[in-house]
């Protein structure tokens, strides 16, 4: 069996009702189709309020599901207010990022698990973000959707910040996460077409390979198991 | 010299019908916008069958990342969103037929069925309010739901669909039949 197919594949930014237009338990389905093994299903709203997804269809053998929140935040102390808010009621949280006070703000607190589409403004992270990101174990998102909803010139500035995102992750060893940020069923991509995107934005095979299951796995496996005891302080076995 | 190429068996997931034509259309044209011509040429991308939702893509033996990428760009075809999963990649046609187009897998849903004259009214429940609407498409457990109201609408803007995606266990009260 190939190192692909032994993998298990997980999404952290997937989108569903109320917040966009299909329903949890949809995404669930057509996930599980395309070959996951787990989604984090984000909430995103102007008030940054978490609003639990209670579902009524039985889980699928062999599939999970993640709660977390996208934070969306005008400025870095608004942002500390809200990630104390939802803390302890997600397991993964993310912040939208794009502004660049604000992806220094979220790549330089331990309690970020993911820097959303940084790259969203066309603008590339630099040397300080990426070190910091580093050491605050915050994961670096590249979002194929900035290549699947846009085309031409937009495409090419966000494509050419994310190739710059890929060296400075590779340069200071940042954990990278590939994400759909799927707004409906038909944002979602298979593993393999999600890597092979990856690859587009400079990644080798392994790399993308990592940043869609090992990477994202063990983000799950450190906030899920309790294993955190404070910023960067956790439990090794 | 003969050229090697690999079979990528796809299935296509739609808003509506998708025409053969406008497929290899839409597929060209997103391998001319990501690769440009020169890419374009060297992979010898080729739909060589089409019928119900699902194909056989030929491509030269090297690229096969490379198409998968092109395959995962399309979004839109004339106006219905559209999406391209890859079910397999084999060394011949009738590899990629027998092992991925003909047997049926258990994750994978039935074929979708229309039944647009049987429109039943249908309702969900949110948190934040209850959508009612249409149901357009019915696919065993899966339902698309038209809704015409102002605040679904401005969802549906957001999400850049027509229909809400649903299943059967989101309905309230399960008098839906379909």
């Amino acid at each position: 069996m190939g190192i692909i197919k032994s993998s298990d594949f997980y999404d952290l930014n997937i989108h569903a009702l109320p917040d966009y237009a299909d329903s949890p338990s949809r995404m669930m389905l057509e996930a599980k189709y395309m070959g996951y093994s787990g989604i984090c299903l984000t909430s995103i709203n102007p008030a940054n309020t978490f609003r639990d997804t209670d579902i009524t269809m039985p889980t699928p053998r062999d599939f999970e599901i993640y709660t977390g929140i996208e934070i969306q935040a005008d400025n870095v102390s608004r942002l500390n207010k809200y990630i104390n808010r939802s803390i302890n009621k997600v397991d993964i949280i993310t912040v939208s990022g794009g502004d660049e006070d604000i992806n220094r703000g979220a790549v330089e607190d331990g309690r970020v698990d993911l820097l959303a589409h940084p790259a969203s403004q066309g603008k590339p992270l630099n040397h300080v973000l990426s070190k910091a990101a580093a050491d605050n174990g915050v994961a670096i998102d590249f979002n194929i959707d900035a290549l699947i909803r846009y085309r031409g010139g937009s495409r090419v500035r966000i494509l050419s910040a994310l190739r710059q995102n890929t060296r400075l992750a590779r340069k200071f060893d940042a954990p990278m996460v590939i994400t759909s940020n799927a707004r409906s069923h038909y944002d979602l991509r298979g593993p393999r077409e999600m890597m092979a995107l990856g690859m587009l934005m400079g990644m080798t095979r392994e790399e993308a390979l990592h940043a869609l299951s090992t990477v994202p796995g063990s983000i799950i496996n450190r906030n899920r198991n309790n294993n955190r005891i404070m910023d960067g302080v956790e439990v090794v076995q | 010299m003969r050229e090697s190429n690999r079979y990528l068996a796809i299935s296509v997931t739609s808003e509506g019908d998708i025409p053969r034509r406008d497929l290899v259309n839409e597929i060209l044209f997103c391998a001319a916008t990501l690769l440009g011509d020169a890419g374009n040429s060297e992979m010898g991308i080729r739909l060589l069958s089409f019928e119900e939702n699902k194909g056989i893509i030929r491509c030269r033996m090297d690229k096969v990342w490379e198409t998968r990428a092109v395959l995962a760009i399309v979004t839109t075809i004339k106006g219905m969103r559209t999406r391209i999963k890859v079910l397999g990649v084999s060394g011949t046609v009738r590899g990629a037929t027998e092992k991925y187009l003909l047997t049926q897998d258990i994750n994978e849903p039935e074929p979708e069925i229309k039944r647009t004259q049987r429109i039943k009214e249908c309702k969900m429940i949110i948190d934040v309010g209850t959508i009612s609407g249409e149901v357009v498409n019915r696919n065993t457990n899966e339902i698309d739901l038209l809704s015409e109201d102002p605040h679904s609408l401005e969802i549906l803007n957001r999400s850049n669909t027509r229909y809400f995606g649903i299943t059967v266990f989101d309905i309230k009260d399960k008098e839906i039949d379909v």
